[in-house]
């Protein structure tokens, strides 16, 4: 299948594949740390192994008829990590809507291609053995399960399932999209702090109007960069060129506040920030607001950054990619930021995830 | 009657008073002038605000370190004063960025909304503020038993403006910065007038202009320590006149321990327990200090020994300082004989009142013991006495002095009569000073015509005829019998002369 | 009491081939040379060092071992003899998949000669998932008595924050098998299941070589003139008591690369810096933060799993590598520098719960407290630790309030140990 134009495409997923589809996806979610990357790995390798290489198609590249549905990681990465999956969550989760609304799904795709999510769709396509679409409907990662360009299109999340590594499910169906996360969100904790879902069943021709494409297959090109530790100057160049992410401030770890802004019990995460004093430059005090993602990035307590745009550390000294739940006091970063897709930016995305959402009532820098 | 000031109140003026008195403040300009208060509830309010507010921040505008990040920010692009914040929401980090944008930080414990009511009823109402502050300044000078604790509260209550009190010329206490003049800085003086003193004491203060503290506050902030700074001084001079009178008995008593038992080896003496009870240190080396007036007049009064012993106690106030005779002694002890660079620190800050009061300086040699220190205090007033040729302010080392000391007790007044009956002729002569100048600098140089000549610094041939003139009045001092005499009557006429040069003609 | 002058430290790093040690008085370091070349062994290298320390003017100070080398070398080699492991899993539901249901590390699984999945188990913040099951847990025990294995690690999922079902199951398994040797995860804390089962594994399969280098260290330390201290290097480039790593001997895994990294800032004089350490043909580059490894738990070159247990972690040398130190010393001998320099250390990594700013305080407090009674449990003096590293990070996409805590603390060495 030849694909023109469609730069850095790759027609499916091979076990050498997978440390890229790692890494890239760290890249868009620096939440999660490193605790399980072996074993999740090894797991999606075994599978490609058995079952094959999964094809990874443009969702124009499918029939528009396809039933398709989403997956991706509810819950913590450090839960994940602590109780691993038995290997049948995601997969049952689909099948419980396969049973629900009578349909064999056609193709699997990530709900936010980035962090464990975007290796778990794959692992699901494979189980499955069906095709991955190369779309998803973030595009990064955010907070929340209708956080997605398909609630923004119109596409509800439910009927949905989750299972949890206890092996206990739950299946959702609510009118009001926004309600899903809330239903969802003490179910997790119940089952173990995370579960697999499976959402947002639908058609490929839907999904051409309401998802994000080339988002896996852009995680596979970031993921490849990155593997290939060099000088962090020159990962920032090449990581620039095909994400069209640059560098805030390079600085070191001063400090860790908690419970930086007020708590919204909704969303996972209490917030924190990290003052960071920049090395070299104006030698500014960088504060960077945390939650399950980076949220917004200050310098001297101008905002230069700010959700949407997807921010992350890298680790100067290790030329490796910084992860939330690893930062200490002392250490050497680069403050990377990096374009949201375009749709976060119009108002009503903006709205949803932007800063507001986060207790920061300040317009983003690209607004003013 | 004077008009209080309705200049607007400044950041300094305002934190010197409840509430902010109790608050924690990182001030980046006291000087600022605060024209309005707002309380900001939300960033759209901070971008409102205009230069000089001082912004209390609340709710929305005060969720944690990134909102006052931001908003320390935005004052900053707004020139606004100072921002006021809830502990709970200030951390060291925002401290340090306060810092690096300049802006004033104030953290608070109290309701940001009550505290944002009080200030703007102080910022509306300067004048009333200020009362406030002069009530509490008077309670804190009321306080104050010591004048260096007066000009202490004066100097720390009005931060950029040195205060100093002066007498004679001399700073007594305070910052002697207050006396330097500069440009764009106005001086005002207060007479202070001390119960039973001659002459009156004067508070002087630099205020910048223009500046935080406007002149005439600043006058009415140093009338308001007049009453303490009184009393302060009617109790140290109470407390002086005691104290010179335990030293100058202690003194005694040392010199006659140094004098009584075995004055051959007098280092074996130990101090009484008593000298270090009063302060005093004698040890391994004692180098003594004579303070001497250039032209002795007896016994000084008092009031002279108070401020020649403030000045001379500055930074060193356990030296000690006895009136005896008319001049005080003091001294310096130390391990090492060689080290004198405390005694030459303190010498350089006392030249000042020295030059204002008229003192020379003597200085002995280093000596251990009591019996040393009683040495060392001869050698002082010795050196004291060849000082005086210098005038006032004049510091001499007995170690540079060694015999020549002899000199300066010659009684010059006597041998100048012995002149008048034994060298009549030369003594009517018009030009009798150049001629004994002339012959003292010849036998000075011990014979040499071109010496003598250079250092009158006359040409060689007027030496020649000076003594050949001064050879027909009788000055022969080739002839060696005569010598010595006629050396010392030189002497004698030339340093009387040279002490009251303006009557020497009209003899 | 030691008489006045420098004391003389001796550090000793085991390889493979031959062990090395170096004696290190104040500033000056004495590679050792042992004896006879057919004496480079331990007991001949540590006898050579300590014939040099004893004639230091300030006496012998203590032995401090880097056995990593020797214990790595021994995991990597298929053929070396290590007692056989068996692991007991306890998670609600056994893995479906077989790459879940194993140790990614090949090196790990390889010494694992049997398997059970025992239901039970705990979330992040101690709240059980599901009950224990007692049925299974017996049945478990009869087989592992059939199967002569006498090694057992046990990790259970959220025993970090509740130990109840590790300490049960291990109860049980040495009720039915007497003198069976366990550990168990909730020892380490750290993050996931793999890691951590991981970690326990090594721990058994290292037991055995562990005891008998330990033995003969102490057989020629007893043999020697002076009373010397016994002190082993751990993987954070501190040190503990043989007594603890003869429980624990997973910590002294890796000890090398960190006691390199501090041995050459010490010999450079350095406080914080940056080293280049040749590994394998290439320059590798770590850190020194105030005199101490910069560690972490992470995956160690070749194992192929993750660890709970920090070490330093060595990256690519960057491409602009100028503000490097580029040891002039041979490894070994900065190694056996660093060891001699070491401080008793300890560290922990747990989820905690907070609601508020007081809650923080109190569970970096308790974590502060705790890591202080373990460090003087490793060796330290009383009233000489103190907090190197304190982290609290929030667990990203985990309930609101859930945060890592991880500290790290350091002491001086307690001297009245070595006159015991």
């Amino acid at each position: 299948m030849t694909q023109a134009g469609y730069v850095g495409a790759s027609s499916s997923i091979t076990v050498d594949d997978v440390p890229a589809l790692y890494e890239g996806a760290k890249f868009y979610s620096p939440a999660v740390g490193d605790a399980n990357k072996s074993s999740i790995n090894s797991w999606l390798a075994g599978l490609l192994d058995r079952n094959g290489p999964v094809p990874l198609l443009k969702v124009e590249g499918v029939p528009p008829e396809t039933p398709c549905v989403s997956v991706c990681v509810l819950g913590s990465g450090s839960a994940m990590a602590d109780l691993p999956p038995a290997g049948d969550e995601f997969e049952l989760a689909v099948r419980q809507i396969e049973r629900l609304q009578r349909v064999s799904f056609g193709a699997v795709y990530p709900l936010a291609a980035a962090t464990i999510s975007a290796l778990v769709a794959v692992v699901t396509a494979a189980q499955l053995k069906v095709p991955l679409l190369d779309a998803d409907g973030m595009g990064r990662a955010f907070a929340l399960i209708h956080h997605t360009a398909m609630h923004l299109s119109g596409v509800s999340p439910t009927p949905l399932a989750a299972v949890g590594p206890t092996g206990e499910s739950v299946l959702v169906e609510v009118p009001a999209g926004p309600r899903a996360d809330r239903m969802l969100r003490a179910n997790v904790d119940t089952v173990g702090g995370w579960a697999a879902l499976a959402a947002y069943p639908t058609t490929a021709g839907v999904l051409r109007r309401a998802a994000l494409p080339g988002t896996v297959s852009r995680i596979a090109n970031v993921g490849r960069l990155l593997l290939d530790r060099t000088d962090p100057d020159l990962l920032v160049t090449r990581l620039g060129a095909i994400t069209g992410c640059r560098r805030l401030a390079r600085g070191r770890i001063a400090e860790l506040e908690h419970l930086s802004r007020p708590s919204d019990v909704t969303i996972p995460a209490h917030p924190s920030s990290l003052v960071v004093d920049e090395i070299g430059g104006l030698g500014r005090q960088l504060r960077i607001e945390l939650r399950s993602e980076i949220v917004a990035v200050f310098a001297d307590g101008a905002l230069i950054a700010g959700a949407p745009d997807l921010m992350c550390l890298l680790d100067v000294s290790r030329g490796a990619l910084a992860t939330l739940d690893s930062l200490e006091p002392g250490d050497v970063i680069d403050v990377l930021v990096t374009p949201a897709d375009a749709v976060w930016y119009s108002p009503r995305g903006i709205e949803m995830v932007g800063m507001g959402s986060h207790g920061i009532p300040l317009a983003h820098p690209r607004r003013r | 009657m004077r008009h209080p000031s309705t200049l607007p109140i400044t950041l300094g003026e305002l934190a010197r008073i409840q509430p902010l008195a109790g608050a924690e403040t990182h001030l980046a300009d006291p000087a600022r002038k605060v024209e309005q208060v707002v309380l900001a509830e939300t960033f759209e309010r901070l971008r409102r605000c205009t230069p000089h507010v001082l912004v209390v921040l609340h709710d929305e505008a005060a969720t944690g370190g990134w909102s006052l990040a931001s908003a320390l920010h935005l004052a900053w692009e707004r020139n606004l004063s100072a921002v006021v914040v809830s502990r709970a929401v200030a951390g060291g980090s925002s401290v340090a960025l306060a810092e690096r944008l300049n802006m004033s930080l104030i953290v608070i414990d109290e309701d940001p909304i009550d505290l944002a009511l009080q200030l703007a009823g102080q910022v509306s109402a300067p004048a009333a503020a200020r009362a406030l502050r002069q009530a509490r300044l008077a309670e804190l000078l009321a306080e104050q038993t010591g004048i260096r604790g007066v000009l202490g509260v004066l100097n720390r209550e009005l931060q950029q403006v040195p205060v100093a009190l002066v007498m004679g010329g001399v700073v007594i206490a305070g910052q002697s910065a207050a006396l330097t003049e500069r440009p764009q800085v106005r001086q005002i003086e207060v007479e202070v007038h001390a119960p039973g003193e001659r002459s009156a004491a004067r508070l002087v203060a630099a205020v910048p202009v223009p500046g935080p503290a406007a002149v005439d506050q600043v006058e009415s902030l140093l009338r308001l320590a007049r009453p303490s700074l009184q009393a302060a001084w009617a109790l140290s001079r109470l407390d002086a006149a005691t104290r010179a009178a335990h030293e100058q008995a202690a003194f005694g008593l040392l010199r006659r321990l140094a004098g009584e038992p075995t004055p051959s080896e007098p280092a074996e003496i130990e101090a009484p327990s008593w000298a270090s009870e009063l302060g005093w240190q004698v040890g391994e080396a004692n180098r003594a200090v004579w303070l001497a007036p250039v032209r002795p007049s007896g016994e000084p009064a008092p009031e002279i020994t108070f401020l020649v012993r403030a000045s001379w106690q500055r930074g060193h106030t356990t030296w000690p300082l006895v009136a005896e005779g008319d001049g005080w002694i003091s001294w310096h002890s130390a391990a090492d004989p060689d080290d004198v660079s405390a005694l030459r620190r303190a010498l350089a800050t006392f030249r000042e009142s020295a030059v204002a009061h008229r003192l020379v300086i003597g200085v002995g040699r280093a000596h251990a013991g009591v019996g040393g220190l009683m040495r060392s205090v001869a050698e002082a007033r010795l050196a004291a006495h060849v000082a005086r040729e210098d005038g006032p302010g004049a510091v001499q080392w007995f170690d540079q002095v060694g015999a020549n000391a002899a000199l300066a007790w010659l009684p010059t007044t006597e041998i100048a009569q012995v002149a008048d009956l034994c060298l009549e002729d030369l003594m009517a002569a018009r030009d009798r000073a150049a001629l004994v100048q002339t012959v003292l600098a010849v036998l000075d140089a011990g014979g040499s015509l071109s010496q003598a000549s250079q250092q009158l610094g006359v040409h060689r041939n007027t030496v020649l005829a000076r003594l050949a003139r001064a050879r027909q009045f009788g000055l022969t001092f080739e002839e060696p019998g005569q010598r010595l005499a006629l050396h010392v009557l030189c002497y004698a006429l030339a340093s009387l002369w040279s002490d009251a040069t303006p009557d020497a003609d009209g003899h | 009491m030691p008489a006045q002058g420098a004391v003389a430290h001796i550090g000793v790093t085991l390889r493979p081939h031959r062990a090395y040690a170096a004696v290190v008085t104040g500033t000056t370091v004495d590679p050792v040379e042992p004896v006879a070349p057919a004496r480079a062994d331990l007991e001949g290298v540590i006898a050579a060092a300590a014939g040099v320390a004893l004639r230091a003017p300030g006496g012998a100070g203590a032995v401090t071992v880097d056995l990593a080398p020797l214990l790595n070398d021994t995991l990597v080699r298929p053929e070396a003899e290590v007692p056989p492991v068996a692991v007991v899993r306890i998670v609600p539901r056994a893995a479906t998949d077989p790459a879940l249901g194993r140790s990614p590390a090949e090196l790990v699984e390889r010494r694992i000669a049997r398997r059970w999945t025992v239901a039970g188990g705990h979330d992040l913040l101690g709240n059980e998932l599901c009950p224990l099951d007692r049925a299974g847990l017996a049945a478990l025990c009869e087989e592992l008595g059939e199967t002569g294995i006498r090694h057992v690690a046990v990790v259970a999922a959220g025993s970090q924050a509740r130990p109840a079902h590790e300490r049960e199951v291990a109860d049980a398994i040495l009720a039915a098998v007497p003198g069976a040797r366990i550990s168990v995860a909730s020892d380490y804390g750290g993050q996931g299941l793999v890691a951590r089962e991981a970690t326990v594994v090594l721990d058994c399969a290292l037991t055995a070589l562990t005891e008998r280098l330990l033995d003969r260290c102490e057989r020629t330390l007893a043999r020697l003139p002076g009373n010397l201290e016994l002190r082993v290097a751990r993987g954070d480039g501190g040190y503990s008591t043989p007594s603890r790593i003869r429980v624990t001997p997973v910590v002294a895994f890796g000890a090398t690369e960190a006691l390199e990294l501090c041995g050459a800032a010490h010999l450079a004089g350095l406080d914080d810096c940056r080293v280049l350490l040749p590994r394998g043909g290439k320059l590798l580059a770590g850190e020194v933060r105030h005199g101490l490894a910069v560690v972490r738990p992470d995956e160690p070159a070749g194992i192929g799993t993750e660890l709970v247990v920090p070490m330093a972690v060595l990256s690519p040398e960057p491409e602009d590598s100028s503000g490097h130190l580029r040891p002039a010393q041979p490894p070994h001998i900065l190694a056996c520098v660093g060891a001699t320099i070491s401080q008793p250390a300890a560290w922990l990594d747990e989820v905690a719960f907070i609601e508020s700013a007081d809650q923080l305080d109190h569970v970096r407090r308790d974590a502060e407290e705790r890591a202080t009674a373990m460090v003087m449990a490793n060796g330290a003096a009383p009233g000489t630790t103190h907090v190197a590293e304190i982290s609290t990070v929030a667990l990203p996409y985990s309930p609101s309030g859930t945060v890592r805590v991880r500290v790290r603390v350091a002491g001086l060495p307690d001297t009245s140990l070595g006159r015991r």
